[in-house]
């Protein structure tokens, strides 16, 4: 072979490796369930630019028809791994895959703290209006502008705080 | 520490990446540095330049580096990403650049069944689940990494044994600093720098160099090479020679032709088999996925 060969496929060899690695970091480390498959879909990409550049180097459509079965069983495992991540949600209602780490030996802990699942906050429009006309406006976007808008219109609610609203949407609008 | 000394491109480099890498992956708490994040791109995107060999032809190896930098680069911000909607959107930029890379290596079919069933199917459907079972709001099992650190360790540590091992698979033959003299070298375009980079840390290429055999086939890569470059050819002719009807008699590796012939010819059993399995995948899926019932209570999905 001579050396451009050689090159081309030294070149497609690092990507493919590359690629390998950073699918397995991602499958390591991400806690979602379906970001650790999407990972291990990645670590087969790589192998597949490993067959194909070793395909083209020894002229070869040996390496490509295995591609297209690599392929073929990335599909059957992505569906049924799909299946699989949907039942395990209907369990527990979350993708977290450290919410099934209970399924080890007793006593040991999982390795991973857990937070508060922060969502967002439902309160109540008033107490949207009036946090947001305590926030500074930069420019005036539409959004604080309506608000503002509802809560001149609004007096009944703002009955408590209505002096102190006025001043401030004086100063702002 | 003689090792260390002939393995510090690897180490750098895999060094390098393990900090950058780590840095990305998500966490609760922002960094201070983001600049120092910006400066190990930079670097990283330098080491790309030194790792891949040019191989002499400008429109390749430019878009070679296209392809390739952004399939890495789609590959980062995926395993980074807090939002898994954008990461499965920055795993479609990788299968779009490595379908650029298959076109590089002449598998038109192959790029064109992997924008397809990739891209087209697989995504969709992990984009179809995401939407399904995805909390509203970002939730704490994405704005974590599981032990961020030695689990990068885990990866970098494989990622410096490929390297090295591709490192000295392929060692660099061609050392125009050796053959002092060797007109040849300037026209073909091998960068001095880089071959003594690769010689300085690679022993087995150096002590390849102190035998005259390999210094005697380098000369002869130099004239092939040269020969080849003024041709415009890379390697064995892939002009084929037509039959009576004008159509190709052996069939030019990887057109429909080649792959259809190996496929149902040499790998007939394979095929077969594999759709067989892909019978019972579905049918596995079918059974497997929870019935309408249970899944309409989950709201407004």
């Amino acid at each position: 072979m001579s050396m451009s060969a050689d090159v081309a496929l030294h070149n497609y060899l690092i990507v493919g490796a590359v690629l390998f690695v950073l699918g397995s970091v991602g499958f390591l480390t991400r806690r979602n369930l379906i970001l650790m498959l999407l990972s291990a879909e990645m670590m087969l990409q790589g192998v597949a630019l490993n067959l194909v550049a070793f395909s083209r180097y020894h002229q070869n459509s040996q390496g490509q028809a295995f591609t297209i079965f690599m392929l073929t069983i990335a599909a059957c495992e992505a569906a049924l791994a799909l299946a699989l991540v949907l039942s395990l949600h209907l369990r527990k209602r979350t993708l977290d895959s450290e919410a099934w780490s209970t399924l080890g030996e007793e006593g040991v802990s999982p390795d991973v703290v857990t937070t508060e699942e922060t969502t967002e906050e439902v309160i109540p429009a008033t107490e949207a209006i009036r946090r947001a006309l305590k926030r500074p406006t930069w420019g005036g976007d539409p959004y604080t502008t309506e608000l503002i808008e509802a809560a001149k219109s609004d007096k009944k609610s703002l009955a408590a705080n209505e002096q102190p609203a006025q001043q401030e949407m004086s100063t702002h609008a | 520490m003689e090792w260390t000394a002939n393995n510090i491109l690897v180490l750098a480099t895999v060094a390098i990446g393990y900090a950058i890498t780590w840095r990305l992956l998500p966490r609760e708490s922002r960094g201070p540095a983001d600049w120092l994040i910006g400066v190990g791109l930079i670097v990283l995107v330098g080491c790309w330049f030194v790792w891949i060999r040019p191989t002499g032809h400008g429109m390749l190896d430019f878009l070679f580096a296209l392809f390739g930098l952004s399939a890495i680069a789609g590959a980062g911000c995926m395993i980074a990403q807090k939002n898994p909607v954008y990461a499965a959107l920055w795993f479609a930029v990788v299968v779009l650049s490595s379908c650029g890379l298959f076109l590089l290596q002449a598998a038109p079919f192959l790029a064109a069944a992997t924008v397809i069933i990739y891209a087209g199917a697989i995504i969709v459907t992990f984009l179809f689940v995401i939407m399904l079972a995805q909390q509203s709001g970002k939730a704490a099992y994405d704005r974590n990494s599981r032990t961020p650190a030695f689990s990068t360790l885990a990866g970098f540590i494989l990622l410096a044994a490929l390297l090295s091992a591709i490192q000295e698979s392929f060692p660099a033959s061609a050392a125009p600093a050796d053959h002092g003299g060797h007109g040849h070298a300037a026209v073909v375009g091998d960068p001095a720098p880089l071959a003594g980079v690769e010689n300085g840390v690679n022993p087995v290429a150096a002590v390849a160099l102190m035998s005259s055999e390999p210094a005697a086939a380098s000369k002869d890569a130099h004239a092939d090479h040269d020969h080849a470059a003024g041709e415009g050819h890379d390697h064995a002719p892939t002009t084929v020679p037509l039959d009576a009807k004008g159509e190709h008699a052996t069939a030019a590796v990887g057109s429909v032709k080649a792959l259809g012939e190996n496929l149902f010819g040499k790998y007939l059993w394979g095929v077969e088999i594999v759709g067989t399995l892909l019978t019972i995948a579905v049918i596995g899926a079918i059974c497997i996925a929870p019935k309408r019932e249970e899944m309409a209570p989950e709201g407004s999905a």
